[in-house]
């Protein structure tokens, strides 16, 4: 076990136009499950890459302990690393892929079948010694995967998006599993991915990237509740965050967010989270408000008015547990999207009116083409500066 | 006519037609086998016959077997010494050769196309250089450093010689490794020796097969160089060894064939004991598996 820091790590490809890691610095603590993530292209796998000495560093120094590993081989940094297409050798039978990395470091015969055999165990792969990778299902080659690695007793893991080549329902059921085995074993982890359901479920920490750049890290709590910019306001979330621009105006101590036509109040509990909106008072910001802070007004009815909005529902999509309900405002949408690589883009029809998603309660009676009062969880509204994208923060 | 009739009527037509390709293709198949197998008959039966008997009656079974030809070919054609020459020379040279190959192939697959490709250009078209031009400075290299009149100037030259081909194959082989296989290995904590040894060569195995058998079968037939750097008798192959029963007023026909059964013998007896590594190994590469 160990601890992993990264000082201005940075990479750059020869002949490419951009770098492809810019000065990260990310210092991991012994025993801590950190999740990379970030759309494709954003640095994470060549990050972790670097960490495990697969990919020459451009810039900056990586240590694992105390020790400077930037010139060390692969093999002598001590980590382990399962890759996204698992890797497994397919020559060998599961036994002697685990088996493996002990027999290159000439571990005694006897001491060898033992921890194979206890890691067959844990991730139960007994049955299955001795087939070969060929004749597995896609869970069980990425158990083997995760074998190789642990029979090691590795100080690092490395992990590169291992759960992305299984299905849906699997997927949820190895993320348990190897968040179950890392808190098991205690091992440093660094796992990049970019589904950030499972940044969200197995990581101590997440840090998200773009373009080479770190964005934020912060606890799974943190990143969601108090994104650091629009990018991790989008990013993180499923519907994302709705970000939209509008005006701050002021009535004696009471603060107000103009959405289009309609008004919402900013609690006190809103501006101490953001004291930075003041100095935006008269002028433009970007709001955001999460679908689960929206909800059909109809069953709230104890909602103050000033915290609700009134807009026609166009789309209603009922997930069983609760509705996806799609409302018109007349406010100008913003996505801090990476698809069309242009920041804050904006998303709103050709009327100046853009769309909203409100999470509303399964009891909710709202129909397509009514229109409803929403309320709004004016306590949990995020602000960003309209030019920056950063949130309207004190930040360190 | 009823549809049912036309559904029985279409059915026969089909079905005649599946008979007739099938006839087709046993014709074919038919015409193949003995156009294979005739002369190989041919000279299994020529190998028992005498001289006389070999032009009196060319096509038909002998009157008296003379299993002597087989013993005289092993003593008079020294079978005895060329064939275990042979198998030295062919064993030895396919071996290293082949290794040799692989290693050139895994080193060409992991460098930058660049300078890769003009290094696999370079091996490969040797394929291009023939044997004749290359003789002469072959003899005065091989006299020179005293290899001349042993074993061994034949199997460098052929050692070198089987390289082009084993380049040709197996870098794209090798190339079509996933690198992460590599990288894992590395991480695992093998060495580029343990990577190359353990990971790569066992998946080449296809390649490896592929290139020892079309090297393999050459070097084992090859006549030219023997005869110009092996005249001595000790160090003839097989090749050579035959052609010394073909004289320019006679020819002992019947030792000259028993000569070659025996010399086409250790294929036959390896393609019978091997068919299917070897029909995998002629179409590695074919298809991306």
């Amino acid at each position: 076990m160990s601890t992993v820091t990264l000082k201005n790590l940075s990479k750059r490809y020869d002949g490419a136009a951009a770098a492809a890691l810019v000065d990260l610095n990310i210092s991991i603590n012994d025993g801590e499950f950190l999740v990379l993530v970030g759309p494709s292209g954003c640095g994470k796998s060549t990050a972790l890459k670097m960490i495990g000495g697969l990919e020459e560093i451009s810039g900056g120094e990586v240590y694992i302990g105390d020790r400077l590993v930037n010139d060390f081989a692969s093999r002598d940094r001590d980590i382990a690393m399962v890759f996204q297409s698992y890797a497994l050798y397919p020559h060998m039978s599961v036994y002697n892929n685990i088996a493996f990395p002990l027999q290159i470091a000439k571990v005694d015969r006897a001491d060898m079948d033992k921890r194979v055999r206890d890691v067959a165990k844990i991730l139960q792969l007994e049955p299955f010694l001795d087939r070969r990778p060929g004749n597995l299902s896609g869970g069980q080659r990425q158990r083997v995967a995760m074998g190789r690695a642990i029979v090691r007793r590795p100080s690092v893991f490395l992990m590169d998006e291992p759960l992305s080549n299984l299905d849906a329902k699997l997927r949820v059921k190895m993320r348990s599993e190897v968040a179950r085995i890392q808190r098991q074993l205690q091992v440093t982890t660094i796992y990049v991915t970019h589904d950030q359901v499972e940044a969200m479920t197995m990581g101590d920490r997440v840090a998200l990237m773009r373009d080479g750049v770190l964005q934020q890290i912060d606890t799974p709590h943190e990143i969601y509740h108090e994104p650091r910019n629009t990018f991790v306001a989008s990013f993180i979330g499923s519907p994302a965050m709705n970000l939209f621009r509008a005006r701050l105006t002021s009535e004696g101590d009471h603060m107000r967010v103009q959405l289009g036509d309609q008004n919402l109040a900013i609690t006190t509990l809103t501006h101490q989270r953001y004291p930075r909106i003041d100095q935006h008072v008269n002028g433009e910001v970007i709001v955001g408000i999460r679908p689960e802070d929206l909800e059909d007004a109809a069953l709230l009815p104890e909602h103050p008015d000033e915290q609700c909005l009134t807009a026609p529902i166009s789309l209603l999509e009922s997930l069983g547990s609760d509705q996806m309900a799609h409302v018109k405002l007349q406010a100008e949408n913003i996505r801090d999207i990476d698809e069309e690589d242009e920041e804050l883009m904006a998303t709103d029809d050709s009327d100046g009116s853009g769309i909203c998603i409100c999470r509303f309660a399964a009891q909710s009676d709202a129909r397509v083409g009514d229109t409803v009062k929403i309320a709004v969880a004016c306590d949990r509204l995020h602000f960003f500066d309209s030019s920056t994208g950063l949130a309207l923060r004190n930040q360190t | 006519m009823t549809q049912t009739q036309t559904r029985q009527l279409q059915r026969s037509q089909s079905d005649l037609g599946i008979l007739m390709g099938k006839t087709a293709r046993t014709l074919v198949l038919l015409v193949a086998s003995i156009w294979v197998l005739a002369p190989l008959i041919l000279m299994i039966i020529a190998s028992f016959k005498s001289v006389p008997e070999f032009f009196m009656n060319p096509f038909g079974l002998p009157d008296e077997w003379m299993f002597s030809n087989y013993s005289r070919a092993w003593t008079d054609a020294n079978l005895s010494l060329t064939l275990p020459n042979t198998i030295i020379v062919t064993t030895v040279a396919v071996l290293v050769s082949t290794l040799l190959s692989s290693m050139i192939a895994y080193g060409l697959s992991r460098k930058k196309k660049k300078y890769a490709m003009g290094l696999y250009t370079l091996f490969v078209s040797g394929l291009l250089v023939p044997v004749q031009a290359i003789i002469l400075p072959l003899f005065i290299v091989l006299k020179a450093i005293g290899f001349f009149g042993t074993l061994m100037a034949l199997i460098f030259p052929y050692i070198a010689m089987g390289l082009p081909l084993g380049v040709l194959v197996l870098t794209p082989i090798a190339s079509a490794l996933p690198h992460e296989l590599i990288q894992a290995a590395r991480m695992d904590g093998a060495s580029e020796w343990q990577i190359f040894s353990r990971i790569v060569l066992p998946l080449m195995k296809p390649g490896l097969i592929s290139v020892s058998i079309l090297n393999g079968v050459w070097m084992w037939n090859e006549f030219f160089i023997p005869l110009i750097l092996a005249f001595k008798p000790e160090v003839q192959t097989m090749p050579v060894g035959i052609v010394s029963f073909i004289g320019a007023y006679s020819t002992e026909w019947g030792l000259v064939f028993s000569s070659v059964i025996v010399s086409t013998l250790p294929v036959v007896i390896a393609y019978l004991f091997m068919t299917r590594q070897f029909q995998s190994g002629l179409t590695a590469g074919a298809v991306k598996g």
